[in-house]
Protein backbone atom coordinates (compact mmCIF):
# COMPACT_ATOMS: atom_id res chain seq x y z
CA UNK A 1 0.00 0.00 0.00
CA UNK A 2 1.34 3.41 -0.95
CA UNK A 3 1.50 5.47 2.22
CA UNK A 4 3.17 8.47 0.56
CA UNK A 5 0.63 11.25 1.07
CA UNK A 6 2.97 14.21 0.73
CA UNK A 7 3.23 16.66 -2.13
CA UNK A 8 5.46 15.75 -5.03
CA UNK A 9 7.64 18.64 -6.18
CA UNK A 10 8.20 18.90 -9.93
CA UNK A 11 10.60 21.29 -11.68
CA UNK A 12 9.42 22.22 -15.16
CA UNK A 13 11.59 24.05 -17.72
CA UNK A 14 10.15 27.44 -18.71
CA UNK A 15 8.99 27.55 -22.31
CA UNK A 16 7.52 25.25 -24.93
CA UNK A 17 9.17 22.12 -23.61
CA UNK A 18 7.80 22.68 -20.13
CA UNK A 19 4.30 23.23 -21.49
CA UNK A 20 4.49 19.97 -23.46
CA UNK A 21 5.82 18.17 -20.39
CA UNK A 22 3.02 19.54 -18.21
CA UNK A 23 0.47 18.27 -20.76
CA UNK A 24 1.92 14.76 -20.37
CA UNK A 25 1.96 15.00 -16.58
CA UNK A 26 -1.60 16.32 -16.53
CA UNK A 27 -2.72 13.37 -18.64
CA UNK A 28 -0.92 11.09 -16.16
CA UNK A 29 -3.03 12.45 -13.33
CA UNK A 30 -0.97 15.35 -11.99
CA UNK A 31 -3.12 18.24 -13.12
CA UNK A 32 -2.76 21.70 -11.62
CA UNK A 33 -5.43 24.13 -12.93
CA UNK A 34 -3.67 27.04 -11.21
CA UNK A 35 -0.70 26.53 -13.53
CA UNK A 36 -2.93 26.75 -16.62
CA UNK A 37 -4.16 30.23 -15.72
CA UNK A 38 -2.44 33.35 -17.08
CA UNK A 39 -0.15 34.18 -14.22
CA UNK A 40 3.37 35.38 -13.58
CA UNK A 41 3.64 33.11 -10.56
CA UNK A 42 6.40 30.53 -10.64
CA UNK A 43 5.15 28.05 -8.03
CA UNK A 44 1.78 26.31 -8.33
CA UNK A 45 0.15 23.90 -5.95
CA UNK A 46 -2.76 21.52 -6.38
CA UNK A 47 -4.14 19.92 -3.22
CA UNK A 48 -6.19 17.38 -5.16
CA UNK A 49 -3.26 15.96 -7.11
CA UNK A 50 -0.85 16.56 -4.20
CA UNK A 51 1.59 18.20 -6.57
CA UNK A 52 3.67 21.35 -6.56
CA UNK A 53 5.07 22.60 -9.86
CA UNK A 54 7.62 25.32 -10.38
CA UNK A 55 8.90 26.95 -13.55
CA UNK A 56 12.66 27.22 -13.67
CA UNK A 57 15.30 28.07 -16.27
CA UNK A 58 15.75 24.89 -18.35
CA UNK A 59 19.44 24.59 -17.51
CA UNK A 60 18.61 24.82 -13.79
CA UNK A 61 16.17 21.88 -13.66
CA UNK A 62 18.89 19.30 -12.83
CA UNK A 63 20.21 21.58 -10.08
CA UNK A 64 16.79 21.77 -8.39
CA UNK A 65 16.42 18.00 -8.66
CA UNK A 66 19.97 17.08 -7.64
CA UNK A 67 19.74 19.33 -4.57
CA UNK A 68 16.34 18.00 -3.57
CA UNK A 69 14.29 21.18 -4.03
CA UNK A 70 12.37 19.11 -6.59
CA UNK A 71 11.66 15.39 -6.32
CA UNK A 72 11.48 15.05 -10.09
CA UNK A 73 11.99 17.29 -13.09
CA UNK A 74 11.99 17.47 -16.86
CA UNK A 75 15.35 18.25 -18.45
CA UNK A 76 16.89 18.00 -21.88
CA UNK A 77 19.53 15.30 -22.36
CA UNK A 78 21.93 18.04 -23.51
CA UNK A 79 21.80 19.68 -20.08
CA UNK A 80 22.18 16.35 -18.27
CA UNK A 81 25.23 15.42 -20.35
CA UNK A 82 26.81 18.85 -19.96
CA UNK A 83 26.41 18.95 -16.16
CA UNK A 84 26.92 15.27 -15.26
CA UNK A 85 24.08 15.60 -12.78
CA UNK A 86 23.88 12.88 -10.14
CA UNK A 87 20.22 12.01 -10.68
CA UNK A 88 18.16 9.06 -11.86
CA UNK A 89 17.11 9.32 -15.51
CA UNK A 90 13.89 7.38 -15.40
CA UNK A 91 12.20 8.01 -18.72
CA UNK A 92 12.73 9.41 -22.21
CA UNK A 93 9.60 11.47 -22.77
CA UNK A 94 10.23 11.61 -26.52
CA UNK A 95 9.46 15.33 -26.71
CA UNK A 96 11.78 18.19 -27.59
CA UNK A 97 13.60 15.89 -30.00
CA UNK A 98 16.70 17.27 -31.65
CA UNK A 99 20.38 16.35 -31.82
CA UNK A 100 23.77 17.59 -30.75
CA UNK A 101 25.94 17.92 -33.83
CA UNK A 102 29.12 19.37 -35.26
CA UNK A 103 28.44 22.02 -37.87
CA UNK A 104 30.70 24.15 -40.01
CA UNK A 105 30.56 26.43 -43.06
CA UNK A 106 29.72 24.53 -46.25
CA UNK A 107 32.89 23.27 -47.87
CA UNK A 108 34.84 23.18 -44.59
CA UNK A 109 37.73 20.69 -44.66
CA UNK A 110 39.28 19.70 -41.34
CA UNK A 111 43.07 20.05 -41.28
CA UNK A 112 44.09 17.47 -38.66
CA UNK A 113 47.59 18.97 -38.43
CA UNK A 114 46.08 22.03 -36.71
CA UNK A 115 44.26 22.40 -33.41
CA UNK A 116 40.56 22.55 -34.20
CA UNK A 117 38.79 25.58 -32.72
CA UNK A 118 35.32 24.60 -31.52
CA UNK A 119 32.73 27.22 -30.50
CA UNK A 120 29.99 25.86 -28.25
CA UNK A 121 27.65 26.36 -25.31
CA UNK A 122 28.45 22.77 -24.34
CA UNK A 123 32.19 22.51 -23.60
CA UNK A 124 31.93 19.22 -21.66
CA UNK A 125 30.01 17.50 -24.48
CA UNK A 126 32.38 18.88 -27.14
CA UNK A 127 35.48 17.86 -25.14
CA UNK A 128 34.11 14.36 -24.57
CA UNK A 129 33.25 13.89 -28.24
CA UNK A 130 36.62 14.97 -29.56
CA UNK A 131 38.65 13.19 -26.86
CA UNK A 132 37.06 9.91 -28.04
CA UNK A 133 38.41 10.72 -31.48
CA UNK A 134 41.81 11.71 -30.11
CA UNK A 135 41.46 15.11 -31.77
CA UNK A 136 43.20 18.12 -30.26
CA UNK A 137 40.77 21.02 -29.85
CA UNK A 138 40.54 24.56 -28.48
CA UNK A 139 37.14 25.22 -26.89
CA UNK A 140 35.61 28.69 -27.39
CA UNK A 141 32.83 28.90 -24.79
CA UNK A 142 29.91 31.05 -25.94
CA UNK A 143 26.42 31.64 -24.56
CA UNK A 144 24.41 32.28 -27.72
CA UNK A 145 24.41 32.91 -31.51
CA UNK A 146 26.95 30.13 -31.86
CA UNK A 147 26.31 29.89 -35.62
CA UNK A 148 28.17 33.10 -36.44
CA UNK A 149 31.41 32.06 -34.69
CA UNK A 150 32.95 30.26 -37.70
CA UNK A 151 31.66 32.96 -40.06
CA UNK A 152 33.62 35.62 -38.14
CA UNK A 153 36.75 33.52 -37.82
CA UNK A 154 36.26 32.90 -34.08
CA UNK A 155 36.15 29.14 -34.60
CA UNK A 156 36.49 26.45 -37.27
CA UNK A 157 33.37 24.50 -36.28
CA UNK A 158 30.55 24.65 -33.77
CA UNK A 159 29.00 22.02 -31.50
CA UNK A 160 25.38 22.92 -30.94
CA UNK A 161 21.82 21.66 -30.85
CA UNK A 162 20.25 21.12 -34.27
CA UNK A 163 16.50 20.78 -34.64
CA UNK A 164 15.32 21.37 -38.19
CA UNK A 165 18.65 22.72 -39.44
CA UNK A 166 17.03 25.91 -40.73
CA UNK A 167 19.19 28.25 -38.65
CA UNK A 168 22.34 26.51 -39.84
CA UNK A 169 21.30 26.64 -43.51
CA UNK A 170 20.31 30.30 -43.32
CA UNK A 171 23.79 31.06 -41.98
CA UNK A 172 25.61 28.98 -44.58
CA UNK A 173 26.47 26.12 -42.24
CA UNK A 174 25.79 22.42 -42.53
CA UNK A 175 26.06 19.39 -40.24
CA UNK A 176 29.34 17.50 -40.45
CA UNK A 177 28.69 14.91 -37.77
CA UNK A 178 26.03 13.83 -35.29
CA UNK A 179 27.12 13.53 -31.68
CA UNK A 180 24.09 12.35 -29.73
CA UNK A 181 20.27 12.47 -30.03
CA UNK A 182 18.60 14.83 -27.54
CA UNK A 183 15.14 14.74 -26.01
CA UNK A 184 13.42 15.58 -22.73
CA UNK A 185 14.00 13.19 -19.85
CA UNK A 186 12.17 12.62 -16.58
CA UNK A 187 14.79 12.81 -13.84
CA UNK A 188 14.52 12.12 -10.11
CA UNK A 189 16.50 12.99 -7.03
CA UNK A 190 18.11 9.77 -5.83
CA UNK A 191 17.27 10.29 -2.18
CA UNK A 192 13.67 11.32 -2.93
CA UNK A 193 13.32 8.21 -5.04
CA UNK A 194 14.40 5.97 -2.15
CA UNK A 195 11.51 7.22 0.00
CA UNK A 196 8.90 7.90 -2.68
CA UNK A 197 9.66 5.24 -5.30
CA UNK A 198 6.14 3.78 -5.28
CA UNK A 199 4.60 7.09 -6.30
CA UNK A 200 7.38 7.97 -8.75
CA UNK A 201 7.34 4.48 -10.34
CA UNK A 202 3.56 4.67 -10.69
CA UNK A 203 3.91 8.02 -12.47
CA UNK A 204 6.56 6.54 -14.81
CA UNK A 205 4.33 3.60 -15.68
CA UNK A 206 1.43 5.91 -16.40
CA UNK A 207 3.62 8.13 -18.61
CA UNK A 208 5.01 5.08 -20.47
CA UNK A 209 1.47 3.89 -21.18
CA UNK A 210 0.40 7.32 -22.42
CA UNK A 211 3.53 7.61 -24.60
CA UNK A 212 2.97 4.32 -26.43
CA UNK B 1 14.15 17.90 18.70
CA UNK B 2 15.64 18.02 15.23
CA UNK B 3 13.04 16.63 12.85
CA UNK B 4 15.64 14.62 10.95
CA UNK B 5 17.09 12.74 13.88
CA UNK B 6 15.98 10.08 16.24
CA UNK B 7 16.34 12.60 19.06
CA UNK B 8 20.10 12.97 19.25
CA UNK B 9 21.19 16.63 19.14
CA UNK B 10 23.65 17.33 16.34
CA UNK B 11 26.55 17.87 18.78
CA UNK B 12 26.06 14.36 20.21
CA UNK B 13 26.24 12.55 16.87
CA UNK B 14 30.04 12.36 16.67
CA UNK B 15 30.60 11.04 20.23
CA UNK B 16 27.77 8.52 19.67
CA UNK B 17 29.33 7.20 16.47
CA UNK B 18 32.79 7.07 18.06
CA UNK B 19 31.38 5.06 20.95
CA UNK B 20 29.56 2.76 18.51
CA UNK B 21 32.68 1.98 16.49
CA UNK B 22 35.03 1.58 19.45
CA UNK B 23 32.58 -0.68 21.29
CA UNK B 24 32.63 -3.00 18.25
CA UNK B 25 36.39 -3.44 18.22
CA UNK B 26 37.56 -0.55 16.03
CA UNK B 27 40.49 1.59 17.13
CA UNK B 28 40.76 5.33 16.45
CA UNK B 29 43.12 6.13 13.56
CA UNK B 30 44.57 9.62 13.29
CA UNK B 31 46.33 10.94 10.21
CA UNK B 32 47.87 14.01 8.70
CA UNK B 33 45.81 16.44 6.65
CA UNK B 34 48.35 16.12 3.87
CA UNK B 35 49.42 13.26 1.63
CA UNK B 36 51.83 13.03 -1.23
CA UNK B 37 49.97 13.86 -4.42
CA UNK B 38 51.28 10.69 -6.08
CA UNK B 39 48.94 8.54 -3.97
CA UNK B 40 45.91 10.26 -5.47
CA UNK B 41 47.18 10.81 -9.01
CA UNK B 42 47.70 7.07 -9.37
CA UNK B 43 44.21 6.28 -8.10
CA UNK B 44 42.00 9.04 -9.52
CA UNK B 45 39.27 6.56 -10.47
CA UNK B 46 38.98 5.42 -6.84
CA UNK B 47 38.31 9.03 -5.87
CA UNK B 48 35.60 9.29 -8.52
CA UNK B 49 37.48 12.03 -10.34
CA UNK B 50 37.30 15.59 -9.06
CA UNK B 51 39.98 18.17 -8.41
CA UNK B 52 42.67 17.71 -5.81
CA UNK B 53 44.09 20.67 -3.93
CA UNK B 54 47.86 20.55 -4.18
CA UNK B 55 50.81 22.54 -2.91
CA UNK B 56 54.58 22.15 -2.70
CA UNK B 57 56.05 21.62 0.74
CA UNK B 58 59.28 23.20 1.87
CA UNK B 59 61.17 20.15 0.66
CA UNK B 60 59.81 20.54 -2.86
CA UNK B 61 57.45 17.56 -2.67
CA UNK B 62 54.07 17.92 -4.34
CA UNK B 63 51.53 17.40 -1.57
CA UNK B 64 47.75 17.30 -1.51
CA UNK B 65 45.07 18.28 0.98
CA UNK B 66 43.44 14.96 1.63
CA UNK B 67 40.28 14.41 -0.52
CA UNK B 68 39.73 10.93 0.89
CA UNK B 69 40.62 8.92 3.98
CA UNK B 70 40.37 5.31 2.76
CA UNK B 71 43.34 5.60 0.40
CA UNK B 72 45.56 6.94 3.18
CA UNK B 73 44.60 4.11 5.53
CA UNK B 74 44.98 1.48 2.81
CA UNK B 75 48.42 2.83 1.92
CA UNK B 76 49.57 3.18 5.51
CA UNK B 77 48.52 -0.19 6.90
CA UNK B 78 51.30 -2.79 7.14
CA UNK B 79 50.62 -6.43 6.29
CA UNK B 80 52.27 -7.49 9.55
CA UNK B 81 49.60 -5.48 11.45
CA UNK B 82 46.64 -7.19 9.81
CA UNK B 83 43.81 -7.52 10.46
CA UNK B 84 43.39 -3.79 11.03
CA UNK B 85 40.04 -2.52 12.30
CA UNK B 86 40.14 1.27 12.51
CA UNK B 87 37.73 4.17 12.63
CA UNK B 88 38.41 7.82 11.95
CA UNK B 89 36.95 11.28 12.18
CA UNK B 90 38.71 13.58 9.77
CA UNK B 91 38.18 16.45 7.40
CA UNK B 92 38.49 15.93 3.67
CA UNK B 93 38.92 18.68 1.12
CA UNK B 94 37.06 18.76 -2.16
CA UNK B 95 36.02 21.26 -4.77
CA UNK B 96 32.36 22.27 -4.50
CA UNK B 97 30.50 21.18 -7.62
CA UNK B 98 29.95 23.91 -10.16
CA UNK B 99 32.16 26.43 -8.35
CA UNK B 100 35.82 27.18 -7.75
CA UNK B 101 35.32 26.93 -3.97
CA UNK B 102 37.08 24.40 -1.82
CA UNK B 103 34.96 22.68 0.81
CA UNK B 104 36.19 21.24 4.06
CA UNK B 105 33.93 18.28 4.86
CA UNK B 106 33.78 16.38 8.12
CA UNK B 107 33.77 12.66 7.56
CA UNK B 108 33.72 9.72 9.93
CA UNK B 109 33.86 6.04 9.11
CA UNK B 110 35.71 2.82 9.51
CA UNK B 111 37.84 0.34 7.61
CA UNK B 112 38.45 -3.35 8.16
CA UNK B 113 41.55 -4.55 6.34
CA UNK B 114 42.60 -8.19 6.40
CA UNK B 115 40.91 -11.50 5.69
CA UNK B 116 37.20 -10.87 5.34
CA UNK B 117 34.24 -13.23 5.31
CA UNK B 118 30.45 -12.93 5.48
CA UNK B 119 30.62 -12.34 9.23
CA UNK B 120 33.03 -9.43 8.87
CA UNK B 121 31.03 -8.02 5.96
CA UNK B 122 27.77 -8.21 7.89
CA UNK B 123 29.40 -6.65 10.98
CA UNK B 124 30.59 -3.65 8.95
CA UNK B 125 27.20 -3.24 7.28
CA UNK B 126 25.58 -3.57 10.70
CA UNK B 127 27.66 -0.63 11.92
CA UNK B 128 26.68 1.35 8.80
CA UNK B 129 23.04 0.56 9.61
CA UNK B 130 23.47 1.66 13.23
CA UNK B 131 25.24 4.85 12.09
CA UNK B 132 22.26 5.82 9.95
CA UNK B 133 19.86 4.92 12.79
CA UNK B 134 21.79 7.29 15.06
CA UNK B 135 21.22 10.11 12.58
CA UNK B 136 17.57 9.55 11.80
CA UNK B 137 14.55 7.29 12.23
CA UNK B 138 13.83 7.61 8.49
CA UNK B 139 16.70 6.06 6.58
CA UNK B 140 17.38 3.53 3.87
CA UNK B 141 20.52 1.44 3.40
CA UNK B 142 20.75 0.24 -0.20
CA UNK B 143 22.97 -2.76 -0.83
CA UNK B 144 24.40 -3.91 -4.15
CA UNK B 145 27.21 -6.23 -5.25
CA UNK B 146 29.82 -5.26 -7.83
CA UNK B 147 30.94 -8.86 -8.16
CA UNK B 148 27.39 -9.92 -9.02
CA UNK B 149 26.95 -7.17 -11.61
CA UNK B 150 30.32 -7.82 -13.29
CA UNK B 151 29.69 -11.58 -13.25
CA UNK B 152 26.32 -11.10 -14.97
CA UNK B 153 28.04 -8.95 -17.60
CA UNK B 154 30.80 -11.50 -18.09
CA UNK B 155 28.41 -14.45 -18.27
CA UNK B 156 26.42 -12.54 -20.93
CA UNK B 157 29.63 -12.18 -22.98
CA UNK B 158 29.82 -8.38 -22.62
CA UNK B 159 33.23 -6.76 -23.11
CA UNK B 160 34.85 -4.25 -20.76
CA UNK B 161 34.03 -1.15 -22.80
CA UNK B 162 30.34 -1.93 -23.12
CA UNK B 163 30.28 -3.04 -19.45
CA UNK B 164 31.25 0.49 -18.36
CA UNK B 165 28.42 2.05 -20.39
CA UNK B 166 25.89 -0.51 -19.16
CA UNK B 167 27.03 0.02 -15.57
CA UNK B 168 26.42 3.75 -15.98
CA UNK B 169 22.86 3.03 -17.21
CA UNK B 170 22.19 0.79 -14.20
CA UNK B 171 23.52 3.49 -11.88
CA UNK B 172 21.10 6.03 -13.39
CA UNK B 173 18.17 3.57 -13.62
CA UNK B 174 18.31 4.56 -17.29
CA UNK B 175 16.38 1.68 -18.83
CA UNK B 176 15.78 3.42 -22.15
CA UNK B 177 19.50 3.97 -22.71
CA UNK B 178 20.29 0.39 -21.66
CA UNK B 179 17.67 -0.83 -24.13
CA UNK B 180 19.30 1.29 -26.86
CA UNK B 181 22.82 0.03 -26.07
CA UNK B 182 21.65 -3.58 -26.25
CA UNK B 183 20.07 -2.91 -29.62
CA UNK B 184 23.10 -0.98 -30.99
CA UNK B 185 25.45 -3.79 -29.93
CA UNK B 186 23.34 -6.65 -31.25
CA UNK B 187 22.70 -8.21 -27.84
CA UNK B 188 19.96 -10.82 -27.79
CA UNK B 189 16.55 -10.20 -26.20
CA UNK B 190 17.48 -12.73 -23.52
CA UNK B 191 20.63 -10.82 -22.59
CA UNK B 192 18.77 -7.52 -22.73
CA UNK B 193 16.06 -8.81 -20.38
CA UNK B 194 18.68 -10.12 -17.95
CA UNK B 195 20.39 -6.72 -17.86
CA UNK B 196 17.08 -4.87 -17.51
CA UNK B 197 16.39 -6.92 -14.38
CA UNK B 198 19.32 -5.18 -12.69
CA UNK B 199 17.47 -1.85 -13.16
CA UNK B 200 13.88 -2.92 -12.67
CA UNK B 201 14.32 -5.01 -9.55
CA UNK B 202 14.90 -3.28 -6.23
CA UNK B 203 13.30 -3.42 -2.81
CA UNK B 204 13.25 -5.61 0.26
CA UNK B 205 15.90 -8.27 0.07
CA UNK B 206 13.81 -11.45 0.31
CA UNK B 207 11.63 -10.30 -2.61
CA UNK B 208 14.61 -9.23 -4.70
CA UNK B 209 16.53 -12.46 -4.08
CA UNK B 210 13.69 -14.43 -5.63
CA UNK B 211 13.64 -12.18 -8.69
CA UNK B 212 17.39 -12.19 -9.41
CA UNK B 213 18.24 -15.83 -8.76
CA UNK B 214 17.69 -16.67 -12.44
CA UNK B 215 20.51 -14.26 -13.35
CA UNK B 216 23.03 -16.69 -11.80
CA UNK B 217 24.35 -18.34 -14.97
CA UNK B 218 27.81 -19.23 -13.69
CA UNK B 219 29.98 -19.83 -10.63
CA UNK B 220 30.94 -16.17 -10.16
CA UNK B 221 27.38 -14.82 -10.15
CA UNK B 222 26.19 -17.70 -7.95
CA UNK B 223 28.97 -17.03 -5.44
CA UNK B 224 28.14 -13.31 -5.33
CA UNK B 225 24.41 -14.06 -4.99
CA UNK B 226 25.10 -16.48 -2.14
CA UNK B 227 27.24 -13.87 -0.40
CA UNK B 228 24.41 -11.32 -0.61
CA UNK B 229 21.89 -13.82 0.77
CA UNK B 230 24.25 -14.91 3.56
CA UNK B 231 25.14 -11.35 4.61
CA UNK B 232 21.47 -10.32 4.64
CA UNK B 233 20.61 -13.38 6.74
CA UNK B 234 23.19 -12.37 9.34
CA UNK B 235 21.84 -8.80 9.38
CA UNK B 236 18.34 -10.17 9.94
CA UNK B 237 19.61 -12.05 13.00
CA UNK B 238 21.10 -8.76 14.27
CA UNK B 239 17.66 -7.11 13.81
CA UNK B 240 19.24 -4.76 11.27
CA UNK B 241 17.25 -5.53 8.15
CA UNK B 242 14.10 -3.46 8.30
CA UNK B 243 15.50 -0.45 6.45
CA UNK B 244 17.69 -2.45 4.07
CA UNK B 245 16.91 -2.67 0.38
CA UNK B 246 18.73 -4.35 -2.49
CA UNK B 247 19.29 -1.85 -5.29
CA UNK B 248 21.82 -2.36 -8.07
CA UNK B 249 21.78 1.36 -8.92
CA UNK B 250 24.37 1.55 -6.14
CA UNK B 251 27.49 1.17 -8.27
CA UNK B 252 31.18 1.90 -8.09
CA UNK B 253 34.34 1.45 -10.08
CA UNK B 254 34.70 -2.24 -10.97
CA UNK B 255 38.48 -2.06 -10.91
CA UNK B 256 38.48 -1.17 -7.18
CA UNK B 257 35.24 -2.56 -5.76
CA UNK B 258 34.74 -6.26 -6.17
CA UNK B 259 32.08 -7.25 -3.65
CA UNK B 260 29.26 -5.86 -1.55
CA UNK B 261 28.76 -2.09 -1.77
CA UNK B 262 26.17 0.09 -0.06
CA UNK B 263 24.79 3.64 0.16
CA UNK B 264 22.83 5.22 2.99
CA UNK B 265 20.11 7.86 2.58
CA UNK B 266 18.17 9.91 5.12
CA UNK B 267 14.73 11.31 4.38
CA UNK B 268 14.97 15.04 3.75
CA UNK B 269 18.67 15.01 2.82
CA UNK B 270 19.02 15.09 -0.98
CA UNK B 271 22.37 13.32 -1.23
CA UNK B 272 23.61 10.04 0.17
CA UNK B 273 25.12 10.49 3.62
CA UNK B 274 26.91 7.15 3.81
CA UNK B 275 28.78 5.08 1.26
CA UNK B 276 30.89 1.98 1.55
CA UNK B 277 31.83 -1.39 0.23
CA UNK B 278 34.41 -4.11 -0.29
CA UNK B 279 37.48 -2.73 -2.01
CA UNK B 280 39.95 -5.61 -1.98
CA UNK B 281 41.00 -4.76 -5.54
CA UNK B 282 42.38 -1.41 -4.30
CA UNK B 283 44.57 -3.21 -1.77
CA UNK B 284 45.94 -5.44 -4.49
CA UNK B 285 46.70 -2.40 -6.66
CA UNK B 286 48.65 -1.01 -3.71
CA UNK B 287 50.60 -4.27 -3.57
CA UNK B 288 48.98 -5.64 -0.42
CA UNK B 289 47.69 -9.16 -0.09
CA UNK B 290 44.49 -8.44 1.84
CA UNK B 291 40.78 -7.78 1.51
CA UNK B 292 39.08 -4.68 2.82
CA UNK B 293 35.64 -3.31 3.60
CA UNK B 294 34.58 0.00 5.10
CA UNK B 295 32.32 3.01 4.88
CA UNK B 296 32.28 6.78 5.33
CA UNK B 297 29.58 8.99 6.82
CA UNK B 298 29.40 12.52 5.43
CA UNK B 299 28.72 14.45 8.61
CA UNK B 300 29.17 17.74 6.81
CA UNK B 301 26.33 16.83 4.45
CA UNK B 302 24.17 15.71 7.38
CA UNK B 303 24.96 18.81 9.42
CA UNK B 304 23.99 21.23 6.64
CA UNK B 305 20.49 19.80 6.34
CA UNK B 306 19.92 18.87 9.97
CA UNK B 307 20.58 22.32 11.44
CA UNK B 308 17.62 23.58 13.40
CA UNK B 309 16.28 26.94 12.41
CA UNK B 310 16.20 28.70 15.75
CA UNK B 311 14.03 31.70 16.50
CA UNK B 312 16.69 33.20 18.73
CA UNK B 313 20.40 32.84 19.50
CA UNK B 314 20.24 33.09 23.30
CA UNK B 315 17.55 32.99 25.95
CA UNK B 316 18.51 36.27 27.65
CA UNK B 317 20.33 39.47 26.99
CA UNK B 318 21.39 40.97 30.33
CA UNK B 319 21.66 44.69 29.61
CA UNK B 320 23.63 46.86 32.04
CA UNK B 321 24.71 50.51 32.12
CA UNK B 322 27.76 52.29 33.58
CA UNK B 323 25.82 52.85 36.79
CA UNK B 324 24.71 49.24 37.29
CA UNK B 325 26.29 47.82 40.46
CA UNK B 326 28.57 44.76 39.90
CA UNK B 327 26.49 42.79 42.36
CA UNK B 328 23.38 43.19 40.19
CA UNK B 329 25.18 41.89 37.08
CA UNK B 330 26.58 38.90 39.02
CA UNK B 331 23.15 38.16 40.50
CA UNK B 332 21.53 38.16 37.05
CA UNK B 333 24.27 35.92 35.59
CA UNK B 334 24.05 33.40 38.44
CA UNK B 335 20.26 33.40 38.20
CA UNK B 336 20.44 32.60 34.47
CA UNK B 337 22.99 29.83 35.04
CA UNK B 338 20.92 28.27 37.82
CA UNK B 339 17.94 28.09 35.46
CA UNK B 340 20.06 26.60 32.68
CA UNK B 341 19.44 29.59 30.41
CA UNK B 342 21.86 30.84 27.78
CA UNK B 343 22.70 34.52 27.98
CA UNK B 344 24.89 37.35 26.81
CA UNK B 345 25.71 40.51 28.74
CA UNK B 346 26.39 44.01 27.45
CA UNK B 347 24.96 47.45 26.75
CA UNK B 348 21.52 47.25 25.20
CA UNK B 349 22.65 49.39 22.24
CA UNK B 350 25.22 46.70 21.43
CA UNK B 351 22.71 43.85 21.43
CA UNK B 352 23.19 42.42 17.92
CA UNK B 353 21.91 38.91 18.63
CA UNK B 354 18.37 37.53 18.81
CA UNK B 355 17.26 36.94 22.37
CA UNK B 356 14.01 35.68 23.76
CA UNK B 357 14.08 38.27 26.54
CA UNK B 358 16.09 41.36 27.48
CA UNK B 359 16.75 41.91 31.19
CA UNK B 360 17.51 45.57 31.80
CA UNK B 361 19.51 46.13 34.99
CA UNK B 362 19.26 49.59 36.51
Amino acid sequence: MNTDTGYINIALPKGRLGEKAYALLKKAGLSCPELESESRKLIFTDDGSKVRYFWVKPSDVPVYVERGAADIGIAGKDILLENSSDVYELLDLGIGKCKMAVAAPSGFIDDSSRTLRVATKFPAIASGYYSHMGRNIDIVKLHGSIEIAPLLGLSDVIVDIVETGTTLRENGLCVFGDIVPISARLIANKSSYKFRHERIDALCERLKTDLR
Amino acid sequence: MNKYTSGLPEEDILPTLRALYSSHGFIRYRMSKFEEYGLYSGNRDFLGGGDIITFSDFGGRLMALRPDVTLSIAKGVRECDLPAAVYYCENVYRRAKGTRDVKELLQTGLEYIGRTDDNITSQVIYLAYKSLAALSECFVLDISHMGFISAVFSECGIDEGLSRELLSCIGEKNSHRLYGLCSENGLSDTVRDRLMTLISVSGHAPEVFGKIKHLCAGEASAAAYNELVSVYGKLEKLSASENIRIDFSVINDMSYYNGVIFDGFIKGIPHRVLSGGSYGSLLKKLGKNADAIGFAVQLGEYGEYAKERREYDFDLFIAYTESTPDGEIAKAVLDAESKGLTYRTGHESECNVRCREIIRLK
